[in-house]
């Protein structure tokens, strides 16, 4: 009744050596084409439990964790060690040995998603990239792109193949300049016209971000491949419309009424300063997508694609909400003591909104992960999600709770420390209060978002299924806690150059932490595009109409 | 077959997901595909080879959509090999450490003689380019904020504000360039406002991209200081405003910010904002020596003495040191000398002094 274990697949001692397996695989495999050859075919299960056997104990950190699991199976007694070997030596096949494939073909198996990169390999991409892209005044960075898509997507397997990104260079060019140049209106505008004019603007570019969304997922599906098979949204402009205006217009409603009210404050908010580092977080904007994985791995974060700046930025502009309320809290404060007090119309429209944006924010993650995913298409299959949006609100207040807390906890220990120290007496003490209340306070940054992306990742995948076949996502809070905080401690101390070691670890514990339920041979079955559909969606089409976008 | 040792891959005919096992040889430049229903053989000039990307399978496509993918190693590279495929450059630097850390070297240095030469450099080839009224617009919304929030109308006697007028007005009459300016360039008064009981800005004088020099009334009442040594301020933002530094300015500090943001960006916007603060104020050093030597050539040029520089920063500095160590005591480890935009005052005073000393 048990499989037999990769190694009697192969023939193989337990234990052998990664040379052993991969010699192993491909004598194995050599022998099934021969036989396919000469007319004698061998049945496509042995190579399915060939390819399985490579994906596993061919990879050295994959082959680490079979051997444990081995051991302790046999530990437990339940190793079954009398199963025949399906290739005992390649070229002593007895068909009878064979364990009876038509059993197996039903059981769903679980096949396990496998990144393979590394940060030393990731790191030499990278820094060539970094220099050509200087060398050539940031011109690279578009065919530095492709090459760091393709690093990602092939080198992160299932069942043993891998993806692939066709991204066009000249066409993540075009976008690219076309995004700058919006960016240069945007913040133009914002410069040199009066608020009113600058309010119009915005409000007549809106139709715009629902297109751009709309064309970056198309064009980042249709540049996706598995199998020599594209992926493909079907999402519409209007549905885009209808997921991403609502939310847009709620921000700038905001957005106005916070203007209104800042007239009548004393904060000075309009000085050079503040405008270069808006230059320098909208730059950070654009950045931001810089190195996405896969597509079945990108979906993670919701606002990682940059499809939906709307949603990423909504995590931020909370906690610029949050200063705002509290220099609203001030602005009160003054005005109660001679300051011209700020009209309490807008006052009271810009906490109704406040109040209205946080409110809808899950809400609204949780629309554009729909849209993103209910639009996507492997081939002819579709991906259908049952995301439940009561778990983004769930994600929503335990994520905003661990800030929150951390904040707390430094408050208090500022009170206390203050009253006890005293006046007057600072020095040591008064530094480690400070460095301890930092780390504590990106502790809870941290924590948020480990636990935000954590959770979101696990109730997207594990209610999204493809055709028939369903995803299982087992992140963990504590793993990417560390993940992320480790990263960005080692990046910093490193001046940066830890930076691909840190996106190569996220990367490799995203694709060990996804797997795809299905029968064994399941995934030999998608259709491609071209067989029953006339509308060809070629390569050439996606590169000449689309514009990889990262807003 | 020609190669030794054959090389095993899995085939995909691009129209459905299905795995083929195949062999695949090579044979005077063209590949053999083995195991299909007949044996596909494609020119090496039809198959796009994809770049070794560490462990990754390599996948060798076919025009038709058709592709094999194969495991990197030995195998593949002899087959490739009898092919007759050549890797491309970057693929073979990329593969090399020693080549890594050269390009390390490269992008640091690239970065760093970018900032010290290059980007000053490109920000005073463009500045000039700008239209006036880009930058009158500029600083008329810059001024209308500053307006608002942090200063207030002067309170000095017309009869005050007069002397100092005429002042000003002789020493921008001095350089015909700043004649581009029109009626922008003027001296404008006014008080630093008291933000919640904190004392504003305190004494100081500023230039404005557009032209306007905004002098505060707590700079004309420092003790001690004469009309000349207030002129000889004036001159010094006169510099600023004739050299375009403001301009120059929110040109290198955008940049930087822009490049600093992308480069720490995504570590985290705080850290990028800090960083390009610190790089942005070690700019206006140049630019303080540049309006120095400008206000002391303005003043030799009128007849008046640079020493009256030399002396107003003196004072300056004494008002400013008094403040921070109170400061200090007040907040230890607030002030750092890396973040103040007017550095090293003593060096540029001695700098006056030994340029124009014998006057």
């Amino acid at each position: 009744m048990s499989m037999p274990t990769h190694y009697q697949t192969l023939g193989l001692p337990e234990g052998a050596g990664i040379d052993e397996v991969r010699a192993a695989c491909n004598k194995a495999l050599q022998h099934f084409i021969q036989q396919q050859r000469t007319g004698a075919p061998l049945p496509m299960e042995d190579f399915e439990a060939l390819q399985a056997a490579r994906a596993e104990i061919g990879d050295p950190r994959r082959k680490a964790r079979y051997d444990q699991e081995l051991a302790a199976r046999r530990a437990s007694g339940d190793g079954n060690r009398t199963t025949p070997a399906l290739f005992s030596g390649a070229t002593t096949i007895a068909p009878a040995a064979k364990p009876a494939p038509s059993q197996n073909a039903d059981e769903v198996s679980e096949h396990r998603f496998q990144f393979t990169g590394s940060g030393g390999e990731y790191f030499r991409i990278w820094i060539t990239n970094l220099l050509y892209t200087l060398l050539t005044l940031g011109m690279y960075s578009a065919w530095a792109k492709v090459r760091r898509e393709q690093y990602f997507h092939r080198n992160t397997l299932l069942d043993g193949s891998g993806f692939d990104y066709h991204g066009n260079p000249v066409a993540i060019l075009k976008g690219r300049m076309l995004a700058g140049l919006l960016l240069v209106i945007y913040s133009s505008s914002q410069r040199f016209f009066p608020w009113p004019v600058y309010t119009g603007v915005l409000l007549l570019a809106l139709p715009l971000l629902p297109w751009l969304v709309q064309r970056s997922l198309v064009f980042r599906a249709r540049n996706s491949s598995y199998r020599g098979l594209r992926f493909d949204f079907h999402g519409s402009y209007r549905t885009a419309c209808a997921t991403l205006l609502p939310y847009a217009l709620c921000t700038i409603f905001m957005l106005w009424s916070a203007h209104m009210v800042a007239e009548t404050e004393v904060e000075p908010e309009y000085t050079p300063q503040s405008l270069r580092f808006q230059i320098a977080e909208d730059m950070t904007q654009t950045n931001h997508q810089e190195t996405t994985p896969p597509i079945l791995l990108a979906q993670q974060e919701p606002w990682e694609t940059g499809a939906d700046d709307g949603a990423r930025k909504s995590v931020d502009e909370l906690a610029g909400i949050l200063a705002k309320a509290r220099q609203e809290e001030g602005a009160k404060e003054s005005a109660r003591k001679k300051l011209p007090s700020p009209d309490p119309k807008y006052a009271i429209m810009m906490l109704l909104s406040i109040l209205l944006l946080s409110l809808c924010t899950p809400w609204f993650l949780y629309s554009i992960n729909r849209f993103r995913l209910n639009h996507l298409a492997f081939a002819h299959a579709r991906f259908r999600s049952h995301i439940r949006v009561g778990a983004f609100y769930r994600i929503a207040i335990i994520a905003g709770l661990m800030p929150t807390l951390s904040m707390t906890l430094v408050a208090i220990l500022f009170s206390v420390s203050a009253a006890a120290i005293g006046a007057g007496r600072f020095s040591a003490v008064f530094i480690s209060i400070f460095l301890l209340s930092g780390a504590l306070l990106y502790l809870g940054i941290f924590s948020g978002q480990a636990y935000t992306q954590s959770q979101l990742n696990n109730e997207i995948w594990n209610e999204t299924e493809l055709e028939k076949y369903h995803f299982s996502s087992d992140q963990s809070f504590q793993d990417l806690l560390l993940i992320l905080a480790g990263n960005f401690l080692l990046t910093l101390l490193t001046l940066g150059l830890y930076w691909p070691w840190a996106k190569v670890r996220l990367a490799r514990y995203r694709a060990d932490h996804l797997a795809l339920l299905a029968p064994s041979g399941a995934l030999d079955e998608f259709a491609g595009q071209n067989s029953t559909d006339d509308r060809a969606i070629g390569e050439e089409i996606a590169d000449a109409f689309d514009f990889d976008i990262a807003l | 077959m020609s190669s030794s040792s054959p090389c095993v891959a899995v085939y995909f005919d691009g129209q459905s997901s299905r795995r083929h096992p195949v062999e695949l040889a090579a044979e005077a430049g063209v590949l053999q595909v083995a195991g299909l229903a007949e044996i596909r053989r494609v020119p090496l000039a039809a198959i796009r080879v994809s770049e070794p990307q560490g462990r990754a399978p390599r996948t060798l496509r076919f025009g038709d959509g058709a592709y094999c993918e194969v495991e990197q190693g030995e195998a593949l590279l002899d087959l490739l090999d009898a092919l007759g495929y050549r890797e491309s450059g970057v693929v073979r630097l990329q593969g090399r450490w020693r080549w890594s850390v050269m390009a390390l070297a490269m992008v640091v240095m690239l970065l760093a003689a970018g900032y010290q030469w290059g980007l000053p450099w490109g920000a005073k080839q463009i500045a000039p380019r700008i239209p006036v009224s880009t930058m009158a617009q500029l600083s008329d919304g810059v001024l209308e904020t500053l307006d608002k929030h942090m200063l207030s109308p002067s309170s000095l006697s017309p009869g005050r504000q007069q002397d100092l007028q005429r002042g000003f007005q002789r020493l921008a009459e001095s350089d015909p360039e700043l004649a581009a300016y029109g009626a922008r360039l003027q001296l404008l008064f006014r008080r630093a406002k008291r933000v919640r009981g904190a004392s504003g800005i305190g004494p100081n004088a500023f230039a404005l991209p557009g032209g306007q020099v905004v002098l505060l009334d707590e700079l004309v009442a420092l003790k001690d200081i004469s009309d000349d040594e207030i002129l000889a301020v004036l001159a010094h933002e006169l510099g600023h405003v004739r050299q375009r530094h403001g301009m120059q300015q929110l040109i290198q500090s955008s940049v930087a910010a822009a490049v600093t943001a992308a480069y720490l960006g995504d570590v985290s916007i705080a850290v990028s904002g800090l960083a390009a603060l610190a790089l942005e104020s070690a700019y206006s050093r140049d630019m303080e020596r540049e309006a120095d030597a400008y206000a002391a050539a303005t003043l030799l040029r009128l007849n008046a003495n640079p020493e009256d520089l030399a002396s107003a920063l003196e004072k300056l500095e004494a008002f400013y040191a008094g403040k921070e160590k109170s400061a200090k005591e007040e907040e230890p480890g607030k002030y750092t000398g890396w973040l103040d935009s007017h550095p090293d005052t003593r060096e540029r005073v001695m700098r006056i002094r030994r340029q124009h000393g014998g006057k």
